[in-house]
Parts: structure tokens; sequence; C-alpha cells
């Protein structure tokens, strides 16, 4: 049947409805002209041509795990970073002789997953991500879906998931606690309304969210397990995976775990006969002041040539876009006030994670 | 499951450089490695140094000379 939709300004075909107001049209439709809805049309069917799936922004950091900063494998003896700013639980915790986590690109899709391996464990595992509140200011109120997805081996194959948020003095409650909802192909997702305790909104640099993934239901951990594509976006909806450029997320991990390497040199000024300080520029600006290493391995060089090489101690002094730092210990090489480089014989770590 | 494991076996401050100037940071051994600490209180290490002493757990030892 041929007719109109409204205000009679649209020529349709469709099978076995009239429409008006908000509207469903039932059985396959076509549209010849443009079409235009006031109210709610709800399509059950496909829409021919595909309407392009918006994927929405995630809000998480390395999702897809693919920045390593501390390095491609790390054994976790307790608590600690693997991936950039995904930490680990370790074998002191949940028990066994083995939690290691590395990453591996899927040789069939090509996408890296984060791998966490365990040896008789008697506890439940995770990993989780801690989430800044500036990265969540405007979505207070607002829902959001988390979405992942999970395999693993001698395990349960289902997750477990936990979101928690934080308020002005560090309390936190529970958004979710619970088995995730399947979405088929080993993907997972679960949705909340962001709320900061009794609405207590955390400052922007401090943590608003936790999101913690576990394997295995909260069961002891399986031996092998795997987590990909991560995301946490505004919205009810999981919306397709989409990485940001690894440059873009190189940046944005080192505002929380920066390393300077081996060989990195350091103009500073001499403070003594035995030290220099020095002005240590991080890439990107710091979310706080880091915890630095206490010794570090360096070779002080003057401006009239002379060297010194010693397992310098560090001291530093509190500021995020330049970090001061004065490296002592070396041999009579410099004179108070006179120019003199820093040569790193190591990396050395600057840590501002949450 | 918000709090993370952080073994700080021993806290002390560090003298700065310069003198007449107030210490800015804290030598502490955590996990079982030497860190220099900044005092800054949206540090993490800084914050659970300052919860554990609040705790009584821990002590910050005075700089020394």
């Amino acid at each position: 049947m041929v007719g109109y939709i409204g205000p009679k300004a649209i020529q349709y075909n469709v099978d076995n409805s009239v429409v008006e107001g908000d509207s469903s049209i039932g059985g396959d439709s076509s549209v010849g002209g443009n079409l235009t809805v006031d109210g709610n049309l709800q399509v059950n069917g496909s829409i021919s041509p595909p309407y392009p799936t918006v994927a929405n922004a995630n809000i998480l950091i390395n999702p897809s795990f693919t920045v390593n900063q501390r390095g491609d494998v790390i054994d976790h003896n307790t608590e600690s970073y693997g991936p950039d700013r995904w930490r680990v639980r370790g074998i002191s915790q949940l028990g066994g002789t083995m939690s290691q986590s590395s990453t591996v690109v899927d040789p069939a899709t090509g996408i890296n997953k984060l791998v966490v391996k365990h040896r008789n464990a008697t506890s439940f595992s995770y990993i989780y991500q801690f989430i800044e509140a500036v990265n969540l200011q405007g979505l207070y109120s607002k829902e959001m879906t988390l979405s992942f997805g999970y395999e693993d081996t001698g395990g349960s194959g289902i997750p477990f998931v936990q979101l928690l948020s934080f308020d002005s003095s560090g309390n936190y409650q529970t958004l979710y606690d619970a088995v995730p909802t399947s979405l088929g192909g080993n993907r997972w997702a679960c949705t909340i309304t962001l709320s900061a305790p009794n609405g207590n909104i955390p400052v922007p640099s401090e943590k608003g969210m936790q999101v913690l993934i576990y394997p295995n239901g909260t069961n002891a951990a399986p031996a092998e397990w795997s987590v990909w594509e991560t995301k946490l976006e505004v919205g009810s909806v999981a919306t397709p995976f989409i990485a940001r450029s690894y440059g873009e997320e190189l940046l944005l991990c080192q505002r929380y775990y920066q390393v300077f390497g081996i060989d990195h040199v350091f103009a500073g000024r001499g403070g003594s006969t035995t030290t220099i300080a020095v002005s240590v520029i991080p890439f990107v600006e710091l979310r706080a002041t880091p915890t630095i290493p206490f010794n570090v391995n360096a070779r002080a060089y003057s401006i009239s040539g002379s060297t010194s090489d010693t397992n310098s101690t560090l001291t530093l002094a509190r500021y995020t876009s330049a970090i001061y730092v004065t490296f002592a210990g070396f041999n009579s090489v410099i004179t108070d006030n006179r120019v003199g480089t820093i040569q790193l014989a190591q990396n050395m770590p600057v840590d501002a994670e949450l | 499951m918000e709090n993370e494991t952080m073994n700080i076996t021993s806290a002390m401050l560090q003298a700065t450089m310069m003198p007449d100037e107030e210490p800015t940071s804290i030598k502490a051994t955590i996990d079982g490695i030497e860190m220099s600490v900044p005092m800054d209180p949206l540090n993490r290490h800084y914050k659970e140094i300052l919860r554990q002493t609040e705790a009584n757990t821990l002590v910050i030892q005075e700089e020394t000379p």
C-alpha cells in the first residue's frame, strides 16, 4: 500500500501500518523521499543502506594493552603494574607460584590481548585500572557501559566485574558487583549510572573510578586468562571498540608513568663538588609529583671535561611540569654553580600513578 | 577491592641540598625497593606513608645529617 506519514509530505510504501506520532513500521518498508520523524521511530530490522554506528569515546587508558613501559613480560610477586595503567594481583595474595602478565597479538584478528598466567593459585585474581576524576567530569548521573573481551583456560569462561566510584575523601562505593552480560563472541558488558558516594565528587587529579575485571567468576584464578579491547563509555549500549593511535595512547599513559632511559642526558649546575642539580622535564605533565628511585647509576660531566661515575643518590623537589632532582655522590667533579651534565647509566622511572 | 598492597618497611626524611630548606621528600623502602617519595598529598606513595603513620604501623625517621 502507498500512503503518507503525518502531514502527508512524504510518500512511502508500507506493508501493513499507518504511522503517526511515535511510530513503528512492521514488515519491510521503504521511503522514497526524505523521512522526518518528530517522535520516536523504532526499527527492529536492518536499515539499508547501513546507517554508520558511531563509536563513543573510550574513557579507559591503554584499553588494548599496547603500551608496556615497564616491560613486555611482568612477574607479579605483589599486586603491581603490568601494561601501563593496569594492575595485576600478585602471588603473595592469590597463592601458587606464578602470576605473570604479558601481551600477545591474535594472529587471526590482530587484536592485542593481555594474557595473565597463574600456577596453582588458591585465590581469585583480577586486573584493574583507576580512572582519574578529571576524566569523569560531566559524566556523573549518566549511564556508562563497560565492555571487554574475555576468555580463559582452566576456568569457567565467565568473568566478573566490579565498578567502584570515589568521593572527595577517597571513600568508595560499589556501582557494579556481578557477572556482566554476555554479548556473544566472548564479549561482555555491564551498565551503571555514575555517582559519587554521598554526591561528593573528588578533586580532578584524584581517583574517580576503579574498573576491576576478575577471571573465572571470583573463584580461584585459572591457569591462563585473557582480556582485550576494554571500553568504558557513556550510554547504555556497548559501541564498537576503536583503538587510538599508539602515540596518542603512550602520551596518555605518560601522565602517570614515564621512563628516562639509559644515556639520557640532563643539564644542570653544581650544588657542591659532589652534587649536580638538574631539571627533569617530563614528556607530558605528570598527574602529581612523582616517586623516583633513591639511587640511579649515572655519570657526571663538568665543563672542563672531567667525569665521575657513581650510584648517585637522588633528592627531588616538588614540581610536576619539571622535576628538580639533585644527583649526589660524585667525586669532586664540579664546582658550586658551574654548569655540568648528568648521563644516566640505567633507566630512571618516574611514577605519578593514582 | 580498592586497596592495593604496599609493603613499606622504612621511611626517613631526606635532607635537601639547600641550607635552611625543609625536607620535601622521604627516602622509603617500598616492596623492597628504595625510593625517593615527594611530600605531595597527591602522590600515592606519600599518601600510603601517611596512612601507615597514622595507623601507627610506620614511623618516619628524622633526616640524617
